[in-house]
């Protein structure tokens, strides 16, 4: 039991009133010479049982009167959310709303979104409860904004559904630098979610960091979770694989891939399979196929739909019929011609350079132009990255400030093949210098030759072609291998676990670390060719990506600090969902259009994962801070938080109709007859 | 009457002046000692013929009735009432439940009036009047005698009676019903605080000596209502404990058991003949006394 006015409660000593009253009257008797003892003798006989306990009764109904009128004034609160409110009305009440696209999704036959229903529930509970100043932290911007009323903070565009996850940690971290800024007296955080992992992000180190701080606040910061982590009943999600632009001897073809996941009823993985109409809208034109989907995802790949004339570049849809969530139900992409594949050489043999300036410059489509430019060792001066797709780099690990352009190249996406030095540059002295975690460390000849015995065929530059068939990768001999020390996912490797070919990880961008030489006198990479020219061009097409004018990002991540950053201010909306304040663009999904480029926004791949996060792990991110939780269903028309005062005022009332009874006169004795 | 102008608290003039038109009657056949005009059991000279009976030798032949003797030719003896003064003892209960009143006077005041106006009522007729105020283990007893002087003395032993000590009432009264005449008037004036069947056996025993007894039950007002707001610690004036109660949790309690006992009291009385009378002291005693005495008239006459 909680109460808006607990400091009423120390008017609780009054229940004695009727204790001392009753002490009082007993103290303050009269005495009286009597005759007729035996007639008091005889009624103080009959009176003992029922008379004594009818004393009782009565005094237990006064002092229940009281009680009930003190709590009453109190201001009791009823919810599941026993103790919510316990220290009376906050000084501060900081809301964190989650409004992620999962949070818009509905219950079955409801009208009323997780998100809505939040809304609601957080205005009946927190306008019961009150508080002195409302904050709330927005999902977008993660900075919390003070609203002088709660009706302002609860109907602000900021409370809006948007596209992009949120960062419960992130969102919390910013309420914590405010309660430092600030220093509020007693402060309630509200966090209303899902639960989803996406916005919850369980693993990330922020969450620590978080909870060190909060920590550091007096107890009088209270946590309060509204968790509605029932699962949408029957919903499906639409999410575009690929659109491309092809040119064939017909015409120009948008080649379109998507998939369609159905969230399990109940953990029911043996979901019936069923037809699906997808709506493709390409700039204002609609088809419509119907697609069959049986298991709880179905794909679609390589759906071709011709394009007008000669068509550059454009945006698109695609789109199921409303279920219940409607923010996964439409993804938009966009397209282009490919921009033109360029790669870069800097190698410090020559003898190196030559076979892997072939395999970089003959493009695989005819139509597609393909440049590889070599430059001199070192020369990374006049390179205008803007327009580079792939660079190769073989010799020695780059350095210094090199190194360090390098890796702005590579974080803004393009991709980067490094070679090893040959063996007569092994102990030029710059061997051992690491780049990206790795560095070259021995020249190991091998003797007899050896062959490639396990590498990845399913992904990456490895992969079997698109017709199924695998590259002759076991056709490659090496008489000689770079070894390197450091951290990457090999591709490719000996019988013995040498790598031949690995993948060093990083945020964006592809890097390769190639161990084999394409000397001839070290492998035959260059006279085999094949496998060579497929890891090039496939190196050369991820980086190429990064080049084109048309993009397809996550819904909130614009607003990272990554090099890629794009400012959207004077973009032009071309479709978008939702809010379109200026200060969200960005966040909610849509196609923006520049001069000259095209971005699709849409919700983060994560957003489709039904992933929750447990209450077990709930309690270990707020481990020694005071957190309430309540889990409602969506569409809930219960209060969290409800005034009780009537109940006790109907208590009081009845213990005084109580008191009223039992003191009531017996029919009296006819006094006239005994006389 | 009275001898000396002596000023007694319980004796009005004028109320014995009205009273004296009423006689004090019997209801059943008293044994005096001088002629007077109650019934006598016994057969005497007054003119009211009684029965005929047998002659025998010795008998007086004035009495003969020589009409029935020349009509059947046989002798008979007439006979007629005897006439005769009563012997009235008024039993005063002088226990210490007897000095309650909250009408201005006790019980025991009420007590002399009645008494005193009874005793002055008989020794006018020629009544012979004796008194008996009982209390703890103290009894104060005077002979019935029939002379206005004797009204002094006993004037003065009422006044004199003192309430004290618990009730003893009904031991006392089986030593009455022995030690005194038969065929006596035996009034008592109490107010019958012990349990009703103990007196039963007492009422049953002076009947059974042929007493006519009367008994004026006198109440306190207060007694009876029980109309007390705030707690009260209740002493017993016979001696008993003191009993600490809530007037308003006892008082329906209270007055059921007094309504019960009255009425036992009262079922009793009937059964054993006794001329009964439950008095509340905040009554005139004239008007009790003149009730008494009405009532009595009308049960006349009979033998």
């Amino acid at each position: 039991m909680s109460f808006l006015q607990p400091w009423l409660l120390a008017l609780l000593p009054l229940l004695l009133v009727p204790l001392i009253i009753h002490l009082i009257n007993q103290w303050r008797y009269q005495t009286k010479r009597w005759g007729a003892m035996m007639f008091l003798l005889t009624a103080n006989r009959m009176a003992r049982g029922y008379a004594k306990l009818r004393q009782w009764l009565i005094l237990a109904a006064r002092m229940a009167a009281i009680a009930g009128l003190v709590f009453a004034i109190s201001r009791p609160l009823a919810s599941g959310l026993m103790g919510m409110a316990a220290s009376g009305r906050p000084d501060t009440s900081i809301v964190l709303l989650d409004r992620s696209p999962s949070m818009e999704a509905k219950s079955l036959g409801g009208a009323e979104s997780k998100l809505e229903t939040g809304r609601r529930q957080l205005r009946q509970a927190l306008s019961t409860i009150g508080s002195k100043r409302w904050v709330l932290v927005d999902s977008a911007t993660d900075q919390p904004r003070e609203f002088e009323k709660l009706e302002g903070l609860l109907e602000s565009p900021q409370t809006e559904p948007f596209g992009a996850s949120s960062d419960i940690p992130g969102m919390l971290q910013k309420a914590a630098a405010y309660l430092a800024a600030n220093r509020p007296g007693p402060t309630e955080i509200w966090i209303c979610s899902d639960l989803r992992t996406s916005d919850w992000q369980p693993d990330s180190p922020i969450w620590s960091v978080v909870r060190e701080q909060l920590l550091q606040f007096p107890k009088n910061v209270r946590f309060h979770l509204i968790a509605y982590p029932d699962a949408a009943t029957d919903n499906r999600s639409i999410r575009v694989t690929s659109a491309r632009r092809e040119r064939t001897a017909q015409g120009i073809d948008l080649v379109l891939s998507w998939v369609v996941r159905r969230d399990s009823v109940e953990g029911k993985n043996d979901l019936p399979a069923i037809q699906i109409p997808v709506e493709i809208e390409i700039e204002g034109s609609r088809s419509q196929v119907e697609m069959e989907v049986a298991g709880p995802q179905a794909q679609w790949n390589e759906h071709r739909i011709r394009l007008d004339g000669d068509t550059q570049r454009g945006w698109g849809k695609v789109s199921i019929p409303a279920d219940a969530n409607p923010a996964d139900n439409t993804f938009y992409f966009v397209f282009d011609a490919p921009p033109p594949r360029r790669a870069l050489l800097i190698c410090q043999d020559d003898a190196a350079s030559a076979p892997l300036a072939l395999a970089a410059g003959i493009p695989p489509q005819t139509e597609q132009q393909s440049d590889a430019q070599q430059l001199p060792w070192g020369d990374t001066q006049s390179i205008d990255w803007q327009e580079v797709g792939l660079l190769i780099w073989q010799g020695t690990m780059p350095q210094g400030d090199r190194a360090k352009e390098i890796e702005r190249f590579v974080s803004s996406g393009g991709s980067l093949m490094l070679f090893p030095p040959t063996a007569e540059n092994w102990n030029a002295g710059n061997s051992g210098t690491p780049f990206l975690g790795v560095q070259w460390d021995a020249w190991k000849p091998l003797q007899p030759v050896a062959l490639i015995d396990q590498w990845r065929g399913d992904s990456d530059l490895l992969a079997a072609t698109r017709s199924g068939a695998a590259l002759p990768v076991g056709q490659i001999e090496l008489s000689g291998i770079g070894t390197w020390k450091g951290d990457a996912v090999a591709l490719a490797s000996l019988a013995d676990r040498t790598p031949v070919l690995s993948r060093i990880p990083t945020d964006r961008g592809s890097v390769y670390l190639c161990s084999a030489s394409p000397l001839e006198s070290d492998s035959n990479l260059a006279r085999q060719g094949i496998v060579l020219y497929a890891m090039i061009q496939r190196a050369i097409e991820q980086g190429t990506l990064s080049l084109g004018r048309t993009r397809g990002i996550d819904a909130g991540s614009l607003a990272t600090s990554s090099p890629s950053n794009i400012d959207l201010e004077g973009w032009q909306a071309l479709g978008i969902i939702g809010s379109s304040l200026s200060s969200e663009i960005g966040f909610q999904p849509g196609v923006f259009q520049s001069e000259k480029n095209l971005i699709a926004i849409n919700r983060s791949n994560l957003e489709d994962q039904p992933d929750s996060v447990s209450p077990e792990q709930i309690d270990k991110l707020f481990e020694g801070l005071p957190l309430t939780k309540v889990e409602q269903k969506t569409g809930s028309a219960s209060s969290l938080v409800r005034e009780v005062w009537r109940l006790f005022v109907m208590l009081m009332i009845a213990a005084l109709i109580a008191e009223a009874i039992l003191c009531m006169p017996r029919r009296p004795v006819a006094k006239e007859a005994l006389r | 009457m009275l001898t000396e102008r002596k000023a007694r608290s319980f004796l009005d003039p004028k109320i014995l002046a009205r009273l004296s038109s009423l006689p004090l009657i019997a209801r059943r056949p008293m044994l005096g000692q001088v002629s007077g005009r109650h019934v006598s059991p016994h057969r005497g000279a007054s003119v009211e013929f009684a029965e005929y009976r047998k002659y025998v030798p010795g008998d007086d032949l004035r009495r003969l009735d020589w009409r029935a003797f020349g009509r059947s030719d046989r002798f008979y003896i007439k006979e007629f009432e005897a006439d005769t003064n009563l012997r009235l003892y008024l039993i005063v209960d002088t226990s210490g439940s007897m000095d309650f009143g909250s009408v201005g006077c006790s019980k025991l005041e009420y007590a002399r009036r009645l008494g005193a106006a009874l005793a002055y009522l008989a020794v006018q007729q020629g009544d012979s009047v004796g008194l008996t105020c009982i209390a703890d283990k103290k009894v104060q007893n005077l002979p019935a005698r029939r002379n206005p002087a004797h009204l002094t003395v006993l004037f003065d032993q009422m006044e004199q009676a003192k309430c004290q000590g618990p009730t003893r009432l009904d031991e006392l009264l089986h030593e009455l019903a022995e030690t005194t005449r038969q065929r006596s008037l035996m009034v008592i004036l109490s107010d019958f605080f012990l349990d009703a069947e103990q007196w039963r056996g007492c009422f049953e025993h002076l009947r059974f000596r042929k007493h006519d007894v009367a008994a004026f039950h006198l109440l306190d007002p207060e007694e009876i209502d029980f109309n007390f707001q705030r707690p009260t610690r209740f002493l017993d004036m016979e001696g008993g404990p003191a009993i600490f109660v809530e007037p308003s949790e006892i008082a329906q309690r209270y007055q059921r058991a007094v309504g019960e006992y009255l009425e036992a009291i009262r079922r009793i009385a009937l059964e054993t003949g006794v001329d009964y009378h439950r008095v509340s002291i905040d009554r005139s005693h004239e008007s009790v006394l003149t009730d008494f005495l009405v009532a009595r008239n009308r049960g006349s006459g009979r033998r």
